[in-house]
C-alpha cells in the first residue's frame, strides 16, 4: 500500500517546512566538525549553554569554544538567535570611555560610585514590559569570543549590577567593539 | 555628635558603615564597602522607594538616584533590619552615622519592624540575637561607650533577662517617632530645627542679679536668633550644594529658584552658589573642540583613505564670527575626525553625538545613529568615515558639556536649559555645534 502525504502548497512555506529547516540548521550547527576530526559538540549542548541561564554552565564548552574559531561562529549565530535583546557595536569610534550603550529597547548606563570610585554602578534599563527580564549577558568581540555573566533578579525593568572599575567585565561592556546579547 | 548603629541579628551584630546617595537607580545594601550585593536588597530598595517605602517619604526630596548601604556583616532578609537601617538614616540625614573608623559618642543596637504609618512591630529570636551580641557588649563595656538597646513593644524583658553591663539602656519603642528622642538625646541632632540650648544661667533663675542678667538674656538671645539664622543659610547652602554635586542640572536650577523664592536665608544661600559655582566655571580655552575634514590626496581616492593606504589631507573646519559652522564640501572629502581636549584632572567633560541625517561608515559598514546620541566621557577622538555615494546631507549635532563637577548629558535636555549662559549660571561649560556636509 502506498501512503501519500499532503505536500504544503507553493509560495510561503508552512509550519512544518519552518520545522524542517529548523531542524536541518540544528544538525548542520551539531555535526559539521566531526569529518576533519575536530571535536563534536550536540547541539542540545550549545543550546543549553546559549539559553539555559545559571543552569547552563558548562567549563569544558568554554574551553573547547576558546580554541574552536568555527564553532564560536556557530554559536554566536545560535545566539543571534536565542537572544532576546543585541546590542550592537556602538557606532563610532572613540578614545573616551562611553557612559552609556544601547539597542534592542535596551540601554546599558555606566554610573561611577560616589561611595568607592574604584566600583561603578552597570544599569540595564529596559523599556519593554517586566514579563521575562533576561537572566545571562553575553559579551561578544570581533573573533567570536563570547563571554557569559549571570544577571542578578531585574526590578522594575532594571537589572544593576556593581562591579570593580578594573573588572574583566565592564572593560567588555564598555568596549565600543563588543555586542551583547541578553537572553 | 556621632552614632554607631548595629542590627541585631541572630548571627551577630552587624555594624552600618556608611549611607551614601548614589546615582544608581536601585537601592542596595553592600558587604564590606565591596561590589557584593546581599540579597536582602531588594527589600532594602522596596523600604526606601516610594510609593511603598517609607525612607524617601519620611526623608525626602531626595536627589534623583538610589542609597548605597554598606555593612560589615551578612544581613538575612525578614524585617527586623527596618528599625535599625531607620535610625541610619535619620542619622545620615544630619551627618551623625559615625563611619568604620569613628568610635561615636553613642552606641545604639536595634532590632524591630517599621510599618508604613512608622509603627515599630515585634520581631522574632530576640533572645538569640541578644545572645549573639554578647562579645560585642562585652567590648563595648570595657570601652565604656554609652550604649542603648532600641527594641520593639514588648521585648524589654528578654533583654533584662540576658544581664547586659551595667550602663547600657533599653528602650522599647512603639513608633520612631520615639526613636528621634532617644538618639537625640544621647547627641545627635535629628530634627529639622536646632535643639534649643539653654545656658545655664537660664536655669538657675534670675536671682538678684535681676537687671543685668536680663541684659545678658536678651543679648543672648539676639545671638541665638544670629545663630539660627546663619545656621540656616549655612543648611540652605549645604542642601543647594549637595543638589549641585549630583550633577542634576534641572535640579540644581529649580532648587535655586525655590531657594531664592523661600525667604531671605534661602536667597542668600541661593547667592553664595551662584558665586561659587561661577568661580568654578570652566573657559572656552578650557575645553577645546576641533573638527577637521579629512580629504583624498592628490592622486589618490577615498577608498585609499578608508582602508589606510593614504594619509588623508586635514582640513581644518573653522567657525564664522558667529560661532556658526559653514557647511563642508561633499566634493573629495572622505570623512570627518573629532577631538575633544580637556583637563581631566581639573574636570568632568561629556561630548554628545548625534547624526540628524545621512550615513556613516565604520570599518567597512554603512551606519546610522539610530540609538539615540552617542555620549563619552572625558578627553576623546574620533573618526566618521562617509560612503562614497551619500543619499543626501550628512548633518549632525555635537553637544559638549564640561564642569568641575561630575555631569552628565544625560541630565540635559530634561530640564529646559537650552542655552550658554543659563549652563554658565550653574557652573557648567555647554557648547553645541550643529554642521552639515553637502554639494
Amino acid at each position: 500500500m502506498t501512503t501519500r502525504h499532503k505536500l504544503p502548497p507553493a509560495g510561503s512555506p508552512g509550519p512544518e517546512r519552518q520545522i524542517f529547516d529548523a531542524i536541518s540548521s540544528l544538525q548542520s550547527l551539531g555535526d559539521d566538525r566531526d569529518e576533519d576530526g575536530g571535536r563534536k559538540i550536540a547541539f542540545s549542548r550549545l543550546y543549553a549553554y546559549a539559553a539555559g541561564g545559571d543552569g547552563g554552565a558548562d567549563p569544558e564548552l568554554e574551553r573547547i569554544l576558546a580554541i574552536e574559531p568555527e564553532l564560536r561562529r556557530d554559536f554566536r549565530r545560535l545566539l543571534g538567535k536565542t537572544a532576546s535583546i543585541h546590542m550592537p557595536r556602538v557606532a563610532a569610534a572613540s578614545s573616551g570611555e562611553i557612559s552609556q550603550r544601547g539597542g534592542g529597547n535596551c540601554r546599558i548606563r555606566f554610573e561611577p560610585s560616589r561611595a568607592e570610585p574604584d566600583q561603578v554602578y552597570v544599569i540595564i534599563e529596559f523599556t519593554v514590559g517586566e514579563g521575562g527580564l533576561p537572566a545571562t549577558l553575553f559579551v561578544c568581540d570581533n573573533d567570536n569570543h563570547c563571554d557569559k555573566f549571570s544577571l542578578p533578579r531585574g526590578r522594575d525593568g532594571v537589572i544593576q549590577l556593581l562591579l570593580e572599575r578594573e573588572s574583566d567585565l565592564l572593560a567588555k561592556l564598555r568596549d565600543i567593539n563588543t555586542e551583547i546579547y541578553l537572553g | 555628635m556621632k552614632a554607631r548603629v548595629y542590627l541585631a541579628t541572630t548571627a551577630g551584630p552587624v555594624r552600618i558603615e556608611r549611607l551614601t546617595r548614589e546615582r544608581a537607580q536601585q537601592s542596595a545594601v553592600c558587604l564590606g564597602r565591596t561590589t557584593k550585593v546581599l540579597a536582602v536588597s531588594a527589600a532594602y530598595d522596596a523600604f526606601v522607594r516610594q510609593p511603598s517605602g517609607v525612607i524617601e517619604r519620611e526623608f525626602g526630596p531626595l536627589e534623583p538616584g538610589a542609597f548605597r548601604l554598606d555593612v560589615d556583616g551578612p544581613v538575612d532578609d525578614g524585617e527586623s533590619w527596618q528599625l535599625g537601617v531607620f535610625a541610619a538614616h535619620m542619622l545620615a540625614k544630619d551627618h551623625a552615622l559615625a563611619g568604620p573608623d569613628e568610635p561615636g559618642d553613642l552606641v545604639i543596637w536595634l532590632t524591630g519592624a517599621v510599618h508604613n504609618d512608622l509603627g515599630v512591630a515585634p520581631v522574632n529570636h530576640i533572645p538569640e540575637k541578644l545572645r549573639a551580641s554578647e562579645e560585642l557588649f562585652a567590648a563595648l563595656a570595657m570601652e565604656g561607650a554609652k550604649v542603648t538597646l532600641v527594641l520593639p513593644p514588648g521585648a524589654r524583658p528578654h533583654a533584662e533577662a540576658g544581664g547586659l553591663p551595667a550602663g547600657f539602656e533599653i528602650a522599647e519603642i512603639a513608633s520612631t517617632k520615639e526613636l528621634a528622642e532617644i538618639i537625640g538625646a544621647g547627641g545627635p541632632t535629628l530634627t529639622a530645627g536646632p535643639r534649643p540650648q539653654e545656658p545655664a544661667a537660664i536655669k538657675q533663675g534670675p536671682g538678684r542679679w535681676t537687671a543685668r542678667l536680663m541684659i545678658a538674656l536678651v543679648a543672648l538671645f539676639l545671638l541665638l536668633v544670629i545663630a539660627f539664622q546663619a545656621w540656616h543659610v549655612w543648611r540652605a547652602y549645604d542642601d543647594l550644594r549637595q543638589v549641585a554635586d549630583s550633577g542634576g542640572l534641572g535640579d540644581l536650577a529649580s532648587a535655586l529658584e525655590k531657594a531664592d523664592r523661600s525667604g531671605w536665608t534661602g536667597g542668600l544661600a541661593a547667592d553664595l552658589l551662584r558665586r561659587d559655582l561661577l568661580a568654578e566655571l570652566p573657559t572656552a580655552r578650557d575645553v577645546g573642540l576641533d573638527i577637521r575634514e579629512r580629504r583624498a590626496p592628490e592622486g589618490k581616492s577615498c577608498a585609499a583613505v578608508h582602508f589606510g593606504n593614504a594619509e588623508p589631507v586635514l582640513v581644518a573646519v573653522e567657525p564664522d564670527p558667529d560661532g556658526a559652522y559653514p557647511p563642508s564640501d561633499r566634493n573629495g572629502l572622505c570623512g570627518l575626525e573629532f577631538y575633544v581636549s580637556t583637563d581631566p584632572g581639573r574636570f568632568h567633560a561629556e561630548t554628545g553625538f548625534a547624526v540628524v541625517s545621512g550615513k556613516f561608515i565604520r570599518e567597512g559598514a554603512v551606519l546610522e545613529a539610530r540609538n539615540g546620541p552617542l555620549v563619552f566621557s572625558g578627553e576623546m577622538a574620533w573618526v566618521v568615515d562617509l560612503p562614497r555615494r551619500p543619499d543626501g546631507p550628512f548633518a549632525y549635532e555635537i553637544e559638549l558639556i564640561a564642569s568641575r563637577r561630575p555631569v552628565s548629558l544625560d541630565l540635559v535636555g530634561k530640564n529646559g536649559l537650552k542655552t550658554a549662559d543659563e549652563f554658565a549660571g550653574l557652573g557648567v561649560f555647554y557648547r553645541s555645534i550643529e554642521h552639515r556636509v553637502e554639494r
